[in-house]
């Protein structure tokens, strides 16, 4: 389906900066109150004329069809019954185009109109919410930019990077609201030198959980998306197939039971790091634990998400950006030989430096235990600098996730 | 002995070496590693039913 000016025909696409649905031809724009209550004909380009082959499960080609999906679901945990890959005929130019199973909104290779699957976003498998794109692409692209820039040990040709793709993606998730309890014994140290005290405290405590999102594509990395967060899921809204138009979006293919377990271990996390913060005890450790859980509802949701693929050394990089908040996720590639250079330098100059006082300091007849001290010190500084270094490469290794790039790379380019 | 000064001398210049490489690859990443926490996802603040300390 594609949404169409009243006033020129030509294709309409949301804007989030303007939160309206704008014409790109004569620039007439239109509030989504006005979208529902337009002539169906003014705005809907409906796809009653679109052929659309499928084929079962068996590989068999079926009849030319030309109603919906048959996946039925009788409640929010049913599985879909057939996976296909859909042969879809654009209503705009008549080009063939295929979709993936989980395509919900794209874009025709040929002509570039925006285009929704609807079937895949009517009846039993409509969103119920949708958070609308607050950032455009320019502004993304320029968050991702400002960071390139600022890093010093950044190479100087990402800085200047050649963006292979931009694309903005509702993402599927399910947004859960859940009951916690748990019965645990903690314990923690007190105080400092003689002071110290190990304490062991046994409560019990009780939270209601209010959506917490769990993203509902296979595709994705979970890790990469968490960091997504957090979306300001006050700003939902009830999901318009209009709100897809000018950008890319996927339907879930996890569904809401088999992302129970995802959000049990999450409520636990989430319980744990509030437990601890409570006690004001980052390092108390858990020695029993009797938890319980309710799933008191799921919700089906999309939310906003641009994916920036570029490539260095001919790895493909993928940044996320929240397209709500701005929140840029992913690691920034380092210059190797810069960062070695660096190294060099300060290990020779305070060498020096230390070496020569810590002779003049033998010489002065200091006590073995300061160059003992200073070793251990040396020592801790070493750990802290691997620590830091292998936080980046676990970030980095997700920034090159091909799982990641794949995903958002798979799709009708305009 | 002052051989042992030197090497005291040099592993603590290499460590701060390291330590200061790794800290400004942190600064270049500094967006991106957290999660959403408990207030972003709490309906109800924690509430303690019991507690008692051993």
């Amino acid at each position: 389906m594609i949404y169409r000016c009243p006033n020129c025909n030509g294709a309409l696409e949301y804007n989030p900066i303007t939160d309206e649905m704008e014409c790109a031809h004569c620039g007439d724009g239109y509030t989504m109150q006005e979208m529902e209550a337009g002539n169906q004909k003014q705005f809907d380009y409906a796809s009653q004329n679109a052929s659309v082959a499928y084929w079962n499960e068996y590989g068999m080609s079926a009849a030319k069809v030309e109603s919906e999906d048959h996946i039925e679901e009788n409640n929010i945990y049913a599985e879909p019954e057939i996976m296909e890959c859909k042969i879809y005929t654009c209503t705009s130019c008549g080009a063939e185009l295929s979709v993936n199973d989980t395509e919900v909104s794209t874009y025709c290779a040929y002509c570039g109109q925006p285009t929704i699957v609807y079937s895949r976003v009517s009846q039993e498998q409509m969103p119920k919410y949708i958070l609308p794109f607050r950032i455009t692409r320019e502004q993304a692209l320029d968050i991702v930019r400002e960071r390139f820039g600022k890093g010093f040990l950044v190479p100087k040709e990402i800085k200047n990077f050649d963006v292979e793709n931009v694309k903005g993606i509702y993402v599927p998730y399910f947004l859960f609201d859940a009951y916690y309890y748990d019965n645990q014994r903690i314990t923690f140290s007190e105080g400092v030198g003689d002071k110290k005290k190990t304490r062991f405290v046994d409560f019990e405590a009780e939270c209601e959980f209010k959506k917490i999102s769990c993203d509902a594509s296979k595709r994705l990395n979970d890790k990469s998306t968490q960091r997504l967060e957090p979306f300001n899921l006050d700003e939902l809204r009830e999901f318009e197939p209009a709100y897809l138009s000018g950008f890319y979006a996927d339907r879930y293919d996890l569904s809401a039971r088999q992302l129970t377990n995802a959000v049990v271990r999450r409520c636990k996390d989430l319980f744990d790091a509030e437990m601890k913060r409570q006690v004001r005890n980052e390092n108390a450790a858990v020695l029993k634990s009797k938890p319980k859980h309710t799933i008191r509802n799921s919700e089906y949701a999309l939310l906003p998400v641009w994916f920036l693929t570029f490539r260095y050394k001919n790895e493909p990089y993928t940044m996320l950006v929240n397209g709500q908040t701005g929140k840029a996720v992913g690691a920034v590639p380092c210059n190797k030989a810069k960062a070695g250079i660096l190294f060099a330098i300060i290990a020779v100059v305070t060498s020096a430096i230390l070496g020569v006082g810590g002779c003049l300091l033998y010489n002065a007849g200091v006590n073995m235990v300061v160059f003992v001290a200073l070793l251990v010190l040396g020592l801790v500084l070493l750990l802290i600098g691997i620590s830091q270094i292998s936080v980046y490469k676990k970030n980095m290794k997700l920034t090159k996730l091909n799982q990641t790039a794949r995903f958002a790379g798979e799709r009708q380019e305009v | 002995m002052n051989i042992i000064a030197l090497i005291i001398g040099v592993a603590l210049g290499c460590g701060f070496a390291l330590m200061v490489v790794g800290l400004v690859l942190k600064a270049s990443n500094k967006m991106g590693d957290s999660k959403g926490d408990f207030t972003n996802f709490a309906g109800t603040p924690l509430r303690f039913l019991s507690k008692r300390n051993l």
